[in-house]
């Protein structure tokens, strides 16, 4: 933060004596105009920086999907995860083909890519 | 040319007045700014960084804290407060054995680690006296999560502390470049105490999938510390399939079974196939499929070794088929492409056994990992 201020106060006194000195002395105003635009940049660049590490910490629940199949007919459900769900639980009687071999496949994190 | 930036040109006048003393100050200034206290800004601004990273640490922990005494709460049904029950777990530590004389260690920290567990299972047993034996194990695997995480805050804490004090560039600096992996592993975590609250399978489960997939509808018997072990056929092969035993989260000591299991089957085994997740470089693909020679199992060595040691006595080749995923998603609800492989590691099971072995031959395969969510 106090490096960010004393930047941005370089940078306006360097873009004034750019300014200034623009006319008279083109060089040195170039160079003046280039300090101030390396300040200028650096406090951007710090200050995306603070906000990509606040970003990140992002408390949001994944969603996660089970997948239960009969496996004696072609039944397939995709269904939000429940607590006390397992992979392999037996789940009973398919309504599809009324036999009872409907199981948990699959359990699966459906979402976007993580880092 | 000058038109243009006359409206600043009343601010401009302000320093031109000041004269070329102003400058030379200024440029004094710059100098000593950026060579003379260089240094001390970039420490300056380091510890910045890892004060702010040291606080997300703080956050997370009490968010994984607060997520296990919840969970406990819920499942345990306990009869008094569980926090200064669970505040004690959480700094808790192990002290590791002598290393000056390496012979032997092993069984030591096998020893070591098998007492820690058990005491560590009791302990949870006691705060959630109403859970199950499956809920126990994920109970106990989200009172671990939480004790990685308090552990790490209060490590990096030290050092950060440690270098402000000495006020010690070197400690900062190599903080402030761990900083951002710590944090990685510190989300993961996180995201892994979710998983363990809910019992969801996590990519590290990936070993007792394929397993389970070999070992269903068949008969099972319970075997060494919570594994699991039936038998199958394979393309003409015996196969002796094993993982830990699920739902609950659990690892079990898949090296104390197929130890036993080597020595039960004196000479007959004619290869062993270890099936495990493994960490991926950055930029490789997770779900990707990797084949290999050795032990695929992690943690501090203990079961690695027995497996070792038992092989080497029978010398009954050890192939690994490992799936590549980073570090969160290792430890973090089971992503679709790691579900996948699965059945395709059974393909590559499949051919690395036709072409290493001859039918009526006997295969250990083992499924290494947390079987979180995963039963058989």
């Amino acid at each position: 933060m106090l490096i960010s201020i004393v930047l941005i106060i370089i940078a306006f006194y360097t873009l004034n004596l750019a300014l200034s000195t623009f006319s008279s002395d083109v060089t040195l105003a170039t160079l003046y105009f280039t300090v101030a635009v390396l300040s200028f940049g650096f406090v951007v660049l710090s200050v995306f920086r603070v906000r990509r590490g606040y970003a990140l910490a992002n408390p949001a629940p994944l969603k996660v999907m089970s997948i239960v199949k009969c496996p004696q007919c072609s039944f397939k459900q995709i269904k939000n995860f429940a607590v006390g769900d397992f992979v392999f639980k037996k789940l009973g009687m398919c309504t599809q083909c009324g036999v009872a071999s409907l199981s948990i496949t699959g359990i699966y994190y459906d979402g976007p890519t993580r880092r | 040319m000058l038109d243009i930036f006359s409206p600043l040109s009343p601010l401009s006048s302000i320093f031109n007045n000041l004269g070329t003393v102003t400058q030379l100050i200024f440029t004094l200034l710059f100098v000593l700014l950026f060579f003379g206290f260089g240094q001390k800004l970039q420490m300056r601004q380091y510890m910045w960084d890892i004060d702010r990273g040291l606080r997300r640490l703080d956050l997370i922990r009490t968010q994984a804290k607060d997520l296990a005494l919840k969970t406990i709460k819920e499942i345990g049904k306990p009869t008094m407060d569980p926090l200064p029950q669970l505040n004690v777990l959480m700094e808790s530590f192990l002290i590791t054995p002598v290393d000056m004389d390496p012979s032997g260690i092993v069984s030591k920290f096998d020893h070591l680690l098998d007492v820690r567990d058990v005491k560590f299972k009791e302990d949870v047993q006691k705060m959630a006296p109403g859970a199950d034996s499956a809920q126990v194990n994920n109970l106990e695997n989200l009172v671990e999560a939480s004790w990685a995480l308090n552990t790490i805050f209060r490590i990096i804490r030290h050092f950060y502390l440690l270098g402000k004090k000495t006020n010690s560039i070197f400690i900062i600096i190599q903080l402030q470049a761990l900083l951002p992996m710590i944090m990685q592993e510190a989300e993961a975590y996180l995201g892994a105490g979710r998983a363990f609250a809910e019992g969801q399978p996590i990519g590290d489960g990936l070993g007792p999938l394929v397993a389970s997939k070999l070992m269903k509808d068949k008969a099972q018997r319970k075997v060494e510390k919570d594994i699991m072990v039936a038998e199958t056929t394979m393309e003409d092969r015996r196969i002796i399939a094993l993982k830990a035993e699920g739902p609950g989260g659990n690892v079990g000591k898949p090296g104390d079974a197929i130890q036993s299991l080597l020595q039960e089957n004196d000479g007959k085994v004619s290869m062993i196939v270890m099936v495990d997740a493994a960490l991926k470089f950055e930029g490789e693909t997770t779900g990707e499929i990797s084949e290999g020679i050795g032990a695929a199992i992690g943690g501090i060595g203990t079961e690695r070794f027995k497996i070792e040691q038992e092989a080497t006595k029978q010398k009954i080749p050890v192939y690994a088929v490992i799936v590549k995923e980073s570090i969160l998603e290792a430890i973090t609800p089971m992503k679709k492409e790691i579900l996948e492989a699965g059945d395709k590691v059974i393909e590559r099971i499949k051919n690395l056994i036709v072409e290493r072995s001859k039918p009526g031959d006997t295969v250990i395969i083992a499924g290494i990992g947390n079987t979180i969510g995963i039963g058989q």
